[in-house]
């Protein structure tokens, strides 16, 4: 198992070789000169050149490059041109919010899923499955920023049961401790800073698990169907196992390997997904960050943040495959 | 004792082994036997119709404003209402269409035509070559592709051309891979070999023998990725990264009238409502194609 995951980890290294280089160049590989597109429409040339020396580009490619890597092995992700502070600092303040706002969402999206994916495999064809299967349709077909518009619309403007945006009301106060603000309140026995926070974080966390959970649903539910027509599945009935201890203890965890895929997957998306989610529900977190930096041409933190969230969704990815070999022992030895 | 008659011409064929049905009508009649590959494949025309009708058939000019009607909801001359400016939802919900789907078949096809060549040479020709096309390969598939995308359109700068080419790039991946193991798996069955030993050339060999053999998943990614590229265009323009205004696109539309969601919500729902129909007729047909071409797969879906 070690030596398997030592293995995929040496793996890695071309790969996120490729992944520095290829954020790294998005600068020199893209037609037109970024430091004209930053300096807006009515730059001098002096602007223009103010910006290349102070991003370096005046120098040549493999000193940038080195310079670069040297910088980010040491935590360095450069520094935001809009507010001149480091931007490795900005991303701890506002990583929380976005991993309390992902980690929910994946939470909703694995419960709901896999109980319409176990339910509907247990009775394909039936009325469930039907539903819960064309439901997953439509979820999968419903973009985050329609979902997330019609959801405020509904539940904060015509119902006004849930605020439109935010993560917390302005007269709640919160000790930031992990800087997740559900965890916070519970630490601090904060209940209303802890009502506050879920009321913030039900519909962004909600509209934002639908495609996950569509696609978990359907991945569980084919996946099972196909545990559940082979051989053992019969023995165990053979035996006397009642239908619930076979679906449990037999099929689920067989069945578990291609859903464990799509998890990993998924949670990239929804990271990656972030710079519309965040906008649409003003949630202060990192893809609202890339959009506001968007806006102002603030082009290293779009760079530095490309770059953190690919390696969020390579570590991911890496995690995935670990735990595919320790519930499948078969892969290791492929 | 009946003197045996010759039988008629036109029985002759019940004598003969029945006639084989192409693919493509054993595809079409399963399409057509699968409910949701009729809803999909009406949706999808009636889409096909609004995109190259559309602007012709509009009611009004989808760029005229009329600042003193603006923000009104539907009545009878403005079926959809008006948006911000004034400007009738309706006329630009249909001159949109061609925009808002254009980018997104076009983008597919674009990383289908890319990735399956970069996907035939990697999978017949192997060896270095390969090695280095499939590491380029998994470092693009290494990010997630909204983010990609929106890095690469924020860098060239808004627009909807770069908003295909990102959405195309981001895709020629999953269709080198797709097509690279398809190759591969083709490349070992004798009639490659024979092919071989009549010594065909490998550009002969990839497109008249290993080719034809793997389009038909390719067909159906294809289809199934216009849905996400759909998506993730209409993103763009929501991000105000796609097509600049005033021309109206649907993500942009979204993305100009969210401010107005308490005042004029029916701005906002038109084209919402247009993107989640897109999507949905493509990923529809898209599955009911993938059973039908794949009966394996039709047990379970």
């Amino acid at each position: 198992m070690l030596k398997f995951a030592l293995w995929r980890l040496v793996e890695l290294v071309p790969v996120l070789v490729g992944v520095s280089i290829l954020v790294f160049f998005f600068i020199h590989l893209i037609p037109g000169d970024p430091a004209v597109v930053m300096a807006g429409d009515i730059a001098t040339p002096k602007d223009i050149a103010a910006i290349r020396t102070r991003l370096g580009l005046d120098q040549p490619l493999d000193v940038q490059y080195l310079k670069y890597m040297a910088h980010l092995f040491h935590g360095d992700l450069g520094q935001s041109i809009q507010t001149n502070s480091p931007i490795a600092a900005e991303l701890g303040d506002r990583l929380p919010a976005s991993l309390e706002l992902a980690l929910t969402a994946m939470g909703i999206a694995v419960v709901v899923g896999l109980a319409a994916g176990v339910v509907s495999a247990m009775r394909p064809g039936s009325a469930v499955d039907t539903a819960s299967m064309v439901g997953a349709l439509v979820g999968v077909s419903m973009p985050i920023y329609v979902l997330g518009l019609i959801a405020i619309w509904f539940f904060a403007v015509q119902l006004k049961w849930l605020p439109p945006g935010g993560r917390l009301g302005t007269d709640t106060v919160l000790v930031k401790v992990t800087g997740l603000f559900v965890l916070d309140s519970i630490v601090a026995g904060n209940w209303r800073g802890l009502g506050d926070a879920v009321a913030h974080l039900a519909i962004p966390a909600c509209a934002l698990s639908t495609v996950p959970m569509a696609i978990i649903a359907r991945i569980t539910r084919s996946s099972l169907l196909d545990v559940m027509a082979q051989d053992f599945i019969r023995t165990a009935y053979g035996k006397g196992l009642a239908g619930r201890a076979v679906v449990v203890r037999h099929a689920l965890k067989n069945a578990m390997l291609p859903v464990v895929t799509v998890l990993g997957m998924q949670f990239g998306v929804i990271l990656s997904g972030a710079v519309l989610t965040e906008t649409i529900f003003a949630w202060p977190g990192i893809g609202r960050w890339v959009y506001e930096a968007i806006q102002t041409r603030d082009y290293p933190v779009v760079q530095g943040m490309t770059l953190f969230i690919g390696l969020v969704f390579i570590a991911t990815n890496f995690l995935v495959d670990i735990l595919y070999a320790w519930l499948d022992p078969r892969i290791q030895y492929q | 004792m009946v003197t045996p008659t010759l039988p008629a011409p036109t029985a002759t064929r019940d004598g003969l082994a029945p006639r084989q049905s192409s693919q493509f009508a054993d595809t079409w009649r399963a399409l057509r036997r699968d409910p949701s590959g009729r809803a999909g494949m009406a949706l999808l025309v009636f889409f096909l119709l609004l995109a190259c009708l559309g602007p012709a058939a509009s009611p009004q000019n989808p760029l005229t404003q009329d600042i003193a009607a603006r923000l009104q909801p539907p009545s009878r001359a403005h079926w959809l209402g008006t948006d911000e400016l004034g400007r009738d939802v309706t006329s630009r919900i249909a001159h949109g269409a061609h925009l808002s789907l254009g980018v997104g078949v076009i983008s597919v096809l674009l990383a289908m035509v890319v990735g399956g060549m970069v996907g035939l040479v990697s999978g017949t020709q192997r060896g270095l070559v390969d090695r280095v096309l499939m590491r380029v390969m998994d470092t693009m598939m290494a990010f997630p592709t909204t983010l990609l995308a929106i890095a690469v359109v924020s860098l060239r700068g808004p627009g909807l051309m770069n908003t295909l080419l990102a959405i195309g790039v981001i895709r020629v991946p999953i269709f080198a891979r797709l097509t690279r193991s398809t190759a591969l798996s083709i490349r070992v069955i004798e009639y490659v070999a024979a092919a071989h030993a009549m010594g065909a050339r490998a550009p002969r060999i990839m497109l008249r023998h290993i080719l034809p053999n793997s389009i038909s998943p390719l067909i159906v990614q294809a289809t199934l990725g216009v849905g996400s590229a759909i998506v993730e265009a209409a993103g763009l323009g929501f991000l105000g990264l796609g097509q600049q205004p005033p021309y109206p696109e649907w993500g942009e539309m979204l993305g100009s009238s969210y401010v107005y969601l308490i005042r004029a919500p029916w701005a906002m729902f038109a084209p919402g409502v247009a993107i989640i129909l897109a999507v949905l007729a493509f990923n529809l047909f898209g599955d009911a194609l993938r059973d039908a071409i794949d009966p394996r797969i039709r047990r379970h879906a």
